[in-house]
């Protein structure tokens, strides 16, 4: 058996895509919940990824989009197995062979032994430099809230990665319109935002069926079209963080498809909203 | 705490219709998040849980949500002598209007909140609409049975579940009297809902079957009101219906058009008779 393994062939549905016109990310993390399940039972984890009680972090680089009708597979492979597991998994157009997207996984703390031979050597994504969060999440806005329902759950039955995702999505949407990046500017203005990385960081202690969830965000970068969102999801009873995601993106020209400098009445109401580092 | 926030959120691209908006059962897959949060801020999740209490819902749907949208909700219990009633507004994060109106009822439910829990209802009144006095020339327009994906938190045929299933019987019916998806494209006309009476007497489980009819209980310049009744096809007994009020919209003015002379004779055919 090879370290590099299968774990998804498909394609990107036209419902699964967002205003940005490309495949959404939270349906990236659709298929990756399977790819992760698939590699966990390959390499006889899939009991410890059932059993969760770990805290779990996805350092995603988005590199080529992928759009409505696009094929493409996931390969996943161990990476390490020292201090945690680490797993890696890469979305490959079925069409060019090209590499499009790198999710590099660590399962904090768990103890796990692997043969070398299922142990990838050649991991060929990239790098993940350190970003510094906002120490003061006081300015934080409120971005979403709602409960955990049946089609936010996993196969395990918990609060899926998917589940996660699909409401930082909506917290985006929400700072976007904040900024004035809405609905209204992105149809007439031709202007996105478009991801190219994603720090997602999910506790140990998972969330069920009819859990209460509240999302608050802030901007944590501003620049000249780049911009990232700090998104933090937490139980509103306790204030127990359930998952944050640190979201680097650019205002995107909707037509060129390529990154478009902030316009300065969003530039203004933008600074606002960045967050003391 | 009369108003509470019990949502907050966004249109997504996959949750709009052919008539290029927020479909209405996205609406209501949020307002059920929405009641089961109020219910819980005034400690009836228990009951709703158990259920076995009948549910109406008037809807007024004033402004459009569109793909991208960044909205939010707010609840409140209104009443709470003999039936409880409460209330939610679909409101507009970006500009702070109410886009949407819930008024909801528990009926014969006797949960009396404390007087200072209840807030004042801002959203319109619903005066009674005629009701048909024969329901025969209902015409099928949607059959299936209850799936995962239809279930609610509680595990039976949630809200939303239940107005998807509307929605694909007003796309039935629609295309009886021609608003097919071609036309739709060509012509560039749709239907738009303003307002919904939905009716629920009981919740259905994983596997039971159901049945859907739907007939025009109004014929206008521009509005159509449609009829649906969803049943149990075993027993004939009805599970829900919704009666569904609104216009054919012109896609690229956003404003109501008369519907074209083919359409309204085949319309015509299928009104029902009113008391």
């Amino acid at each position: 058996m090879e370290p590099w393994i299968e774990t998804y062939r498909g394609a990107v549905s036209p419902w699964e895509t967002d205003v940005t016109e490309h495949f959404t990310v939270a349906f990236y993390f659709d298929r990756i919940a399977m790819a992760e399940a698939s590699l966990a039972a390959e390499l006889g984890l899939g009991e410890t990824l059932r059993a969760g009680g770990f805290a779990r972090r996805y350092d995603v680089r988005y590199a080529r989009e992928l759009r409505a009708g696009s094929a493409f597979h996931i390969e996943s492979a161990a990476l390490s197995t020292e201090a945690g597991v680490r797993l890696g998994h890469r979305f490959v157009d079925s069409v060019t062979g090209e590499a499009i997207t790198w999710f590099d996984v660590h399962w904090d703390g768990v103890a796990a032994t692997v043969p070398d031979s299922r142990i990838a050597g050649d991991w060929d994504g990239p790098e993940f430099e350190t970003r510094a969060d906002p120490k003061d999440l006081a300015r934080l806005i409120p971005t979403a809230a709602g409960r955990v329902q049946p089609g936010d759950l996993d196969e395990f039955g918990r609060m899926g990665i998917c589940g996660i995702v699909h409401k930082f999505t909506d917290s985006s949407v929400q700072i976007g319109a904040a900024i004035g990046l809405t609905a209204d500017y992105i149809k007439t203005g031709r202007r996105g935002f478009s991801t190219f990385e994603f720090r997602v960081r999910v506790a140990a202690e998972s969330v069920g069926l009819g859990d209460i969830y509240r999302n608050r965000t802030g901007i944590a970068h501003l620049g000249n079209s780049s911009l990232r969102f700090l998104h933090v999801m937490s139980d509103p009873k306790t204030g127990r963080e359930i998952a944050r995601l640190g979201q680097f993106g650019v205002t995107l020209d909707l037509d060129k498809r390529r990154p478009a400098g902030l316009a300065p009445e969003l530039r203004e109401r933008a600074e606002r909203l960045v967050l003391p580092t | 705490m009369p108003w509470i926030e019990t949502y907050r959120g966004a249109a997504s691209p996959w949750e709009c219709d052919v008539t290029e908006h927020f479909t209405l059962a996205f609406y209501v897959d949020r307002i059920a998040m929405a009641e089961a949060t109020l219910a819980e801020g005034l400690g009836l999740l228990g009951m709703l849980r158990e259920g076995g209490f009948a549910r109406r819902y008037d809807v007024r749907l004033a402004r459009e949500l569109r793909a991208g949208s960044a909205f939010h909700i707010e609840s409140a219990a209104t009443r709470g002598d003999g039936s409880l009633r409460l209330g939610h507004r679909v409101v507009d994060s970006v500009s702070g209007e109410v886009a949407t109106w819930f008024d909801g009822y528990w009926d014969g439910v006797d949960a009396k909140p404390p007087a200072e829990g209840l807030a004042r209802w801002n959203g319109p009144d619903f005066a009674p609409r005629p009701e048909p006095t024969d329901l025969a020339r209902l015409i099928p327009s949607m059959a299936g049975r209850v799936q995962p994906g239809d279930l609610d938190e509680f595990g039976r045929m949630g809200l939303a579940g239940m107005v998807h299933k509307f929605s694909d019987a007003a796309v039935q019916f629609g295309a009886a009297i021609g608003l097919t998806a071609d036309y739709i494209k060509t012509a560039r006309r749709s239907f738009s809902a303003f307002e919904l009476r939905l009716r629920i007497a009981r919740s259905p489980g994983l596997g039971e079957a159901y049945r859907i009819d739907t007939g025009l209980a109004h014929l206008g310049n521009t509005s159509l009101r449609y009829l649906h009744v969803m049943r149990d096809p075993t027993t004939g007994r009805e599970i829900a219906r919704a009666d569904r009020y609104g216009v054919q919209l012109d896609l690229d003015a956003r404003r109501p058009a008369p519907l074209a002379p083919e359409l309204r004779e085949r319309a015509q055919r299928l009104l029902l008779p009113m008391g």
